[in-house]
């Protein structure tokens, strides 16, 4: 992993050859061990201080459990997750919940994240209650500000939970994580749940508040219009891996992996003239199971690339390592170098 | 500031209140259409109001994007033209929808079953709501085409293998024999997409089919509803909030809010020129992957929680355009003239821009850089 840890110092978090596995047990009365996934497996990346870095893939591929490893809801099998400077692998209940403090997650699903019975205006508090933070008074101020922030009328305090949309919802989660003004935000796809004038606002509003405290975002996405517009850094991961990294610019102008390259041709562009003009990279078939990890390049099996070349044994006798191809820029394939030349779709007038 | 939308004005009815839509027109009757239907939901404190006037047709061939806010009445709509909801006055549908010149609204059930069954399918966002989990996917299919087709069972398993792989489900003999929970998310989808062609209908309406799907998955379902429709003339409404996916697949566009259409027209003509405040705020909200770091310029506020009895235009609260009449008048969609000279797609139905505005967006103020001419 060469280019990954040339750079100790400064990072905000540092996550090196994190490792979570699951195990799956079927039968009822005899626990019987069936199979183990390694959702995800063997990943390394930085995060510098004021950073959004984008993680994104397909479902399944190992996001939001690599979220949830580094707040501590998930236990690593090995590895090290760095956070300024603190090892957060294996740290203390204690310990534990002060550093949460500084890292806070806002997860994918807006109908479970919330507690139900209790009042919007006390979900936003809690977090603040829990950390002894201000004076009631000073708690309620704090989530009409919160609740404003986010859009929603500071009257929605009194209400519970189910009295909200789904996207309602997940504008309370985002309230709640942004009470203690983490340092560190894990957002696990915060507007796939929105609608997009919503999403644009929230988009808005997390980029503002990045800048006001130079907060640092973990983004979490399928979407990777969002995450071009929104990111500084980009991690492409495939079936529990990391397939590609890159500073935005770069991933979107010129991916390097096929899988990338793949992802971006499949995206709608809200265009009518560019989608006429471009050409798609449908990949076949689907995302192997986790259990069942492919040996060599864990993407071969759908890879154009790889049939293009007319199927060289390398690819499924090696597995490619994260390698720096450019600056800033790691590929994990054995061909990027080929897939760099092929136009991507995204621009109508490359042919 | 108006005037430069509204001199170029024709007022038009949309449909007279005939009984045979789109004729006289000189134009292809249309396979489908809608007329001022209105959708309420008996509450325990009067009626709640999810659809209050919509009229679009959908002519066979066509494919016509819906599009619109979570709320705004799009699945309503669909299950209001598929008449499939409870029918013990509990849900009142109002106005007229016209199938092929039946009017879908007042026919009796069994009718309503066979049409629905043959010439209308709908599928879902959830695959699992038109699945049944504790039925083997083979036998779902081959229900199907015994009750509507009269096919023995031999030869209703042999066309279910052919539907599977017509939508690309590997291993066809194998996942007959398979419950739905066995399979992904995306093949779930295209196995509803089997059940609905089963009859080759020839309307269908796919309401979010792709929502729940990853972006290489929804490419490969939005392919098959593509070839499927291409190949077999069907008319579909594509029911969408990504209006990247309604981009490149819709020859035409209709943009709803709060339970009323607000704009239609050409998909190219939709995103070129948009001249409702809505449609543009919806543009404006939409990060884009080929457009790096513009500004997003949401729409301020929120949609209605609760769709109103129109009074005065329901967009008015989050509207930078309100004038004075805004907040009495509920404007009536007009037409704008046709604004894109020379279509890409084939456009077989009326061209006309329609947009229910008192002050619409400039064709200059339209808010996007120059189509596909920008690049970072
Ligand atoms: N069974 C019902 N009873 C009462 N109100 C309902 C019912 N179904 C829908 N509604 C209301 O009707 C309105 C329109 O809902 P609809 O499901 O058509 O929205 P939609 O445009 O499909 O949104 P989404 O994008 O979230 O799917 C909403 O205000 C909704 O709350
Ligand atoms: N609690 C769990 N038990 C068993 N398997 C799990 C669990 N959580 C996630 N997985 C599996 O781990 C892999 C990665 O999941 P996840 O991190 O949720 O993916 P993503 O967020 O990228 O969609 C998947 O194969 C998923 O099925
Ligand atoms: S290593 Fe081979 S199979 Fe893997 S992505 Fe590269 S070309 Fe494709
Ligand atoms: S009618 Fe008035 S309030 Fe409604 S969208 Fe047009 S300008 Fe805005
Ligand atoms: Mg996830
Ligand atoms: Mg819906």
């Amino acid at each position: 992993m060469s280019g990954i840890q040339s750079e100790p110092s400064g990072a905000l978090l540092a996550v090196r050859n994190l490792v979570v596995q699951f195990s799956s047990t079927r039968g009822f009365l005899v626990r019987r061990h069936v199979s183990t996934v390694r959702a995800v497996d063997d990943i390394s990346f930085e995060l510098q201080q004021g950073e959004i870095i984008c993680l994104v893939g397909e479902s399944g591929c190992g996001k939001t459990t690599t979220g949830r490893a580094i707040v501590a809801l998930e236990r690593p099998v090995s590895g090290s997750i760095v956070f300024k400077g603190l090892e957060l692998v294996g740290l203390g209940a204690r310990q534990s919940h002060r550093v949460t403090r500084h890292i806070q997650m806002v997860f994918q699903d807006p109908y479970s994240s919330l507690n139900p019975r209790m009042t919007v205006g006390a979900s936003v508090a809690e977090p603040l209650v829990i950390h002894r933070v201000g004076s009631p008074e000073d708690r309620r101020q704090r989530v009409g500000e919160l609740l404003d922030a986010v859009g929603l009328h500071p009257e929605s305090s009194a209400q519970l939970p189910h009295q909200f949309s789904g996207g309602q919802r997940q504008r309370i989660a985002l309230a709640r994580a942004l009470a203690l003004n983490p340092e560190l935000l894990i957002l696990d796809e915060p507007t796939s749940a929105l609608d997009v004038s919503i999403q644009a606002q929230i988009l808005n509003l997390l980029a503002d508040l990045r800048e006001k405290y130079s907060l640092t975002y973990l983004f979490i996405s399928h979407d990777l219009a969002i995450v071009r517009w929104l990111g500084d850094r980009v991690v492409v991961m495939y079936l529990g891996r990391i397939m590609e990294v890159a500073p935005s610019d770069d991933l979107f102008q010129t991916p390097l992996h096929p899988y990338t390259v793949a992802l971006l041709s499949a995206l709608p562009v809200p265009d009518p003239t560019v989608e006429d003009q471009r050409k798609r990279i449908v990949l076949e078939g689907e995302v192997p199971s986790a259990a069942n990890i492919p040996v060599g390049c864990r993407f071969a099996g759908r890879c154009w690339l790889w049939r293009e070349l007319g199927s060289p044994e390398q690819c499924q006798e090696m597995e490619p390592e994260l390698s720096c191809v450019a600056k800033d820029h790691l590929v994990a394939c054995h061909y990027s170098g080929e897939a760099a030349v092929r136009p991507f779709g995204l621009d109508p007038s490359v042919d | 500031m108006s005037e430069s939308g509204l001199e170029r004005t024709t007022e038009t009815r949309l449909l007279p209140a005939s009984n045979h839509p789109g004729a006289g027109d000189g134009l292809l009757s249309p396979l489908l259409s809608v007329e001022r239907l209105e959708v309420q939901f008996r509450a325990k404190h009067g009626a709640v109001r999810a659809v209050n006037g919509v009229t679009f047709q959908v002519s066979s061939g066509e494919m016509l994007g819906l599009v619109g806010e979570s709320g705004s009445g799009k699945s309503v709509t669909s299950l209001a033209i598929m008449r499939l909801f409870p029918r013990d006055g509990s849900v009142i549908s109002m106005g007229r929808v016209w199938f092929d010149g039946q009017d879908i609204l007042s026919i009796p059930e069994p009718a309503m079953r066979r049409l629905r069954g043959r010439d209308m399918a709908i599928v879902f966002q959830n695959p699992m709501t038109s699945l049944n989990p504790t039925m083997r996917v083979g036998l779902q299919i081959a229900e199907i085409l015994m009750v509507h087709e009269g096919l023995g069972r031999r030869q209703a398993f042999e066309r279910s293998e052919a539907l599977l792989q017509m939508v690309g489900v590997p291993a066809v003999h194998e996942s007959l024999a398979k419950y739905a929970h066995e399979f992904s998310g995306g093949m779930q989808q295209r196995i509803t997409i089997a059940m609905a062609l089963a009859l080759q209908p020839r309307l269908l309406i796919a309401d979010e089919p792709t929502t729940a799907l990853d972006v290489t998955i929804q490419a490969q379902v939005l392919d098959l509803i593509r070839e499927r429709a291409a190949e077999t003339g069907m008319a579909v409404v594509l029911i969408t909030h990504n209006l990247g996916v309604a981009a490149g697949l819709t020859q035409r566009i209709a943009v709803m809010y709060a339970g009323l259409l607000v704009e239609v027209g050409e998909t190219r003509s939709i995103f070129a020129s948009p001249r409702h405040p809505y449609t543009v705020g919806l543009l404006g909200s939409l990060p884009r992957a080929d457009y790096h770091r513009v500004k997003l310029t949401p729409i301020p506020g929120m949609p209605p929680v609760q769709v109103e009895e129109p009074k005065g235009c329901p967009f008015a609260p989050r509207c930078a355009r309100q004038i004075s009449v805004c907040s009495t008048e509920t404007p009536a969609l007009r037409s704008m003239g046709r604004q894109v000279a020379k279509p890409s797609r084939a456009v077989p139905n009326t061209c006309s821009h329609l947009v229910a505005c008192h002050n619409p967006v400039p064709t200059e103020e339209t808010p996007l850089m120059p189509l596909g001419s920008r690049r970072d």
